[in-house]
C-alpha cells in the first residue's frame, strides 16, 4: 500500500527513474516484464511511429490500430533483441515491417477494387496550403506506385533521415541492395513526379538525376 | 540518428543541385512538415490500448494450462495418449459509455452525466459526473480500477474467482460480487462506501487486515481524523434512494413511546452488533494472545477476541466492576467490532454508571444506539432514536454527531414518516453539508 500526501494513489505509472532511464535500461524493464516498462515505452516512441506511419501511409485514422501493432509487436519480441541498447533501431525495425505489411494489404485492396480510398485523399486535413496539399496528394499517389520496400526505403532516408545503415538493418537488407533500391525508387519517382502535370508546375523543371546514394 | 538537413546535401560527392532535385527536396519536405511529431487526443488514448492490450497478453502468456490425460488400452496397456488442451482465459474488456478517456488515460465523467464503464462480464461503474477513474488492470477474472476523486455506483457480477479491486486513495476495496457505491474524496481524506448487497473487504490506513463490510452496511474512513465509522440499518439509505414515499414499517403510537433506552439494559442474547468506531487502530489483524499483554497492546495488534478472552477469563461482571474507564471503553470496542453486542451494551452502560460525565460514558450513548438499532422491533428502533438523541443532548459537536444525527434521521423516517424527519434533515444539512448522510437527507426533502 503507497500512500500518497493528497490522499491520492496512481497505479502503474511510470516511476521518474524508469521514465529518464536510457532505451538500454528501458529495454531490460520491458524483458523483465516491469509494469511500468510499457507506458514508458509508449510515451517515448509513439511520437516517432506515429510520424513514420503518417508519412508512409498519410493520415489515416488506421494509423491507431497500426501503432497498436508496431507496440505489441515489439512487447512480444522485445525479449530477441541482443543489445538492449538498440531498442529505438528495434522500435523502427518493427515499425517498418508493419509499414510494408500494411503498403502490400492495401495494394490489395485497391487491386481488387475493395476500397476506392486513396492514400492522397487523406492528406486534405494536414496542410492548409492548396497548392502544397495537391502537390502532396499527387506525390503520394505517385508513391502509391512503389513497391512496399522501397516506399518505406524512401520513407527512412529520405523523410525521417536515417543513415543508409541505418536504413538497411530496419528494412532487413544489405547495404549494398538499400543502396541500389533507395538509388531505383528515386530514379522512378523523380521521373513520375516529372510527367506529373502539377508537379511539373510545383518546382523547377524537373531533369532526370541519379540520387545521391547511387554515386557512392 | 535523425538527420534534419535529409539526403540531398548530405555530402556524397554530388557537386550541384539542380532542379528535378530541388523539386524533390520540396516534396520531401513539404511531406516532413505535413507529418511532424505531435500526437491527437485520439493517438494519445492509444497508450490506455495498449496497457490493456498488454495485460491481457500477460495473463495470456501465464494462464495456459496444459492437462495431460494417460489412457490404457484395454487389451494390452501398451499406449498412452496424452491431451494437451489449451485453455485460455477469456479477457474481461470494457467500453466507457458518455465519457472521455484523458491524454494520461483517465476515464473522466461528462458534466452531463449517463458516463458508465462496462465491462463484457456484466459488471459495470456508474460514474457520477465530474468523477474520474482509471481502469488500471483488467484480465479474465475482473479489473482493477483506480477511483482518483468523485463517486461511483459499482455493480460487479458474481462470478466464480472473480476478482475486482477498487482503489481509492490509500484505501482498497476488494470485491467479489456485490453493489455498492463508493466515494473518494482526496481533498478531504475520506472514503465512504455504502453497500447495497454483497459483500466487500476495505483495506487501508485503520484497517490493514481488512474490514468486512456487508450489504446495507456503510463505512466512513476518515484518514485524517484516523477514524473508520462502519454504521449501518440494512436498506436504510437504499430505502431512501428507491424514493419510496412509505416508511419501511410503521410503528403504533403506544409503542413508539414504550421503554426509554436507558433501562433497556443487556439483551438476552448475543445481538450483532451494527455501529462499529475503529479509532486509531493500526491494524485489525488477528494475533496470537499473551498472557502479558495488556488490552490496549491487544487493541492495537486488532487482537479484540483476545481482549474478550480476557475479560472473560477474569470473570465480566468482575471486570466491569472493576476495570477502569479507558479499559471499559477498549472492552466496549473490542466486543462491537467482534460483533459481541450483549457484551458491548453491558460494557458500555456499566461505563456510563460508573463514569457518569466522563466523555467516554457520554460517548457511549452513540455505541448503544448502534447497539439498539441491531435489535429487531420497533422498541429497540424507538431505543436507539432517544440514545442518538441523548448523545446530541449531551455532546451536539462530539465527533460522532454528523453519525448520530443521520441516523436519528433515518430511524424518525421508518418509524414516524418523512414528515416527521425532514427537520432533522433539514438540521443535518445546515450542521453537515458534507456528511455521510447528506445525500439522504436531500433526498428526504426532495420527495
Amino acid at each position: 500500500m503507497r500512500d500518497v500526501e493528497d490522499g491520492a494513489r496512481v497505479i502503474l505509472l511510470p516511476g521518474a527513474a524508469l521514465a529518464d532511464a536510457d532505451d538500454a535500461t528501458l529495454a531490460r524493464a520491458l524483458i523483465a516484464r516491469d509494469p511500468r516498462a510499457p507506458r514508458v515505452l509508449w510515451q517515448r516512441f509513439a511520437p516517432m511511429v506515429f510520424r513514420m506511419l503518417r508519412r508512409t501511409l498519410g493520415s489515416d485514422h488506421d494509423l491507431d490500430d497500426l501503432a497498436q501493432e508496431v507496440f505489441l509487436c515489439v512487447f512480444e519480441k522485445v525479449r530477441a533483441l541482443r543489445e538492449p541498447k538498440a531498442l529505438k533501431a528495434f522500435v523502427i525495425s518493427v515499425t517498418s515491417l508493419t509499414m510494408r505489411h500494411e503498403l502490400r494489404r492495401r495494394w490489395v485492396r485497391r487491386w481488387v477494387r475493395l476500397s476506392g480510398k486513396t492514400d492522397a485523399a487523406e492528406l486534405e486535413v494536414v496542410t492548409p496550403d492548396t497548392d502544397a496539399r495537391e502537390a502532396l496528394a499527387r506525390f503520394y499517389k505517385i508513391l502509391d506506385r512503389v513497391n512496399a520496400t522501397d516506399r518505406a526505403a524512401f520513407v527512412l532516408r529520405f523523410m525521417e533521415g536515417l543513415e543508409l545503415t541505418e536504413v538497411a538493418a530496419a528494412l532487413k537488407l544489405s547495404l549494398a541492395t538499400t543502396k541500389r533500391r533507395l538509388a531505383r525508387v528515386w530514379a522512378r519517382v523523380m521521373l513520375l513526379v516529372e510527367r506529373d502535370p502539377v508537379l511539373a508546375h510545383y518546382g523547377p523543371k524537373l531533369v532526370q538525376e541519379k540520387p545521391p546514394e547511387d554515386r557512392s | 540518428m535523425r538527420r534534419e538537413t535529409g539526403n540531398q546535401g548530405d555530402g556524397t560527392g554530388m557537386t550541384h543541385v539542380n532542379d528535378s532535385h530541388r523539386t524533390m527536396t520540396e516534396l520531401v519536405g513539404a511531406a516532413r512538415a505535413a507529418f511532424g511529431d505531435g500526437l491527437s487526443g485520439q493517438e494519445q488514448a492509444g497508450l490506455v490500448r495498449f496497457e490493456q492490450a498488454v495485460a491481457r497478453r500477460t495473463l495470456r502468456s501465464t494462464s495456459r494450462a496444459w492437462v495431460f490425460g494417460f489412457g490404457l488400452c484395454a487389451a494390452g496397456a501398451t499406449a498412452a495418449a496424452v491431451l494437451m488442451v489449451n485453455r485460455p482465459d477469456s479477457t474481461l474488456t470494457f467500453d466507457v459509455v458518455n465519457g472521455s478517456v484523458s491524454d494520461g488515460g483517465y476515464v473522466r465523467a461528462k458534466a452531463s452525466g449517463g458516463t458508465e464503464l462496462r465491462f463484457s462480464d456484466g459488471s459495470s461503474l456508474a460514474l457520477e459526473p465530474g468523477t474520474s477513474t482509471r481502469v488500471t488492470d483488467i484480465d479474465a477474472h475482473g479489473s482493477r480500477v483506480l477511483l482518483e476523486s468523485g463517486r461511483a455506483h459499482v455493480n460487479v457480477t458474481h462470478r466464480p474467482a472473480a476478482k475486482w479491486v477498487v482503489d481509492a486513495g490509500p484505501y482498497s476495496v476488494h470485491v467479489v460480487g456485490t453493489e455498492f457505491d463508493v466515494r473518494w474524496s482526496g481533498s478531504e481524506e475520506v472514503l465512504d462506501v455504502q453497500m447495497q448487497r454483497g459483500t466487500v473487504i476495505v483495506r487501508g490506513p485503520l484497517a490493514r487486515g481488512g474490514l468486512t463490510v456487508e450489504g446495507g452496511q456503510h463505512l466512513v474512513a476518515n484518514v485524517k481524523d484516523g477514524e473508520i465509522f462502519l454504521d449501518a440499518t440494512p436498506g436504510a439509505l437504499p430505502a431512501a434512494r428507491e424514493e419510496s414515499p412509505e416508511p419501511t414499517f410503521a410503528v403504533a403510537p403506544e409503542v413508539a413511546a414504550a421503554t426509554p433506552p436507558a433501562a433497556a439494559g443487556p439483551a438476552p442474547h448475543a445481538a450483532r452488533s451494527r455501529a462499529v468506531a475503529v479509532r486509531g487502530m493500526p491494524s485489525v489483524a488477528p494475533a496470537p494472545v499473551a498472557a502479558d499483554m495488556n488490552w490496549s497492546t491487544l487493541i492495537k495488534q486488532g487482537d479484540f477476541h483476545g481482549v474478550l478472552a480476557d475479560a472473560e477469563q477474569r470473570g465480566l461482571a468482575r471486570t466491569l466492576e472493576t476495570a477502569s474507564a479507558a479499559d471499559l471503553n477498549l472492552l466496549a470496542d473490542a466486543a462491537r467490532y467482534v460483533r459481541r453486542g450483549d457484551v458491548a451494551r453491558r460494557t458500555l452502560l456499566a461505563e456510563r454508571e460508573r463514569f457518569p460525565g466522563s466523555a467516554s460514558a457520554r460517548e457511549a450513548a452513540f455505541f448503544l444506539g448502534g447497539l439498539a438499532e441491531d435489535d429487531p422491533g420497533v422498541t429497540s428502533a424507538k431505543a436507539a432514536v432517544e440514545w442518538y438523541e441523548r448523545y446530541m443532548k449531551d455532546l451536539p459537536h462530539g465527533n460522532y454527531a454528523a453519525q448520530a444525527l443521520g441516523r436519528q434521521m433515518i430511524l424518525v423516517h421508518k418509524l414516524q414518516g418523512a414528515g416527521a424527519a425532514r427537520p432533522i434533515a433539514t438540521q443535518y444539512l445546515e450542521r453537515f453539508p458534507k456528511g455521510p448522510y447528506a445525500d439522504a437527507a436531500r433526498k428526504l426533502l426532495q420527495d
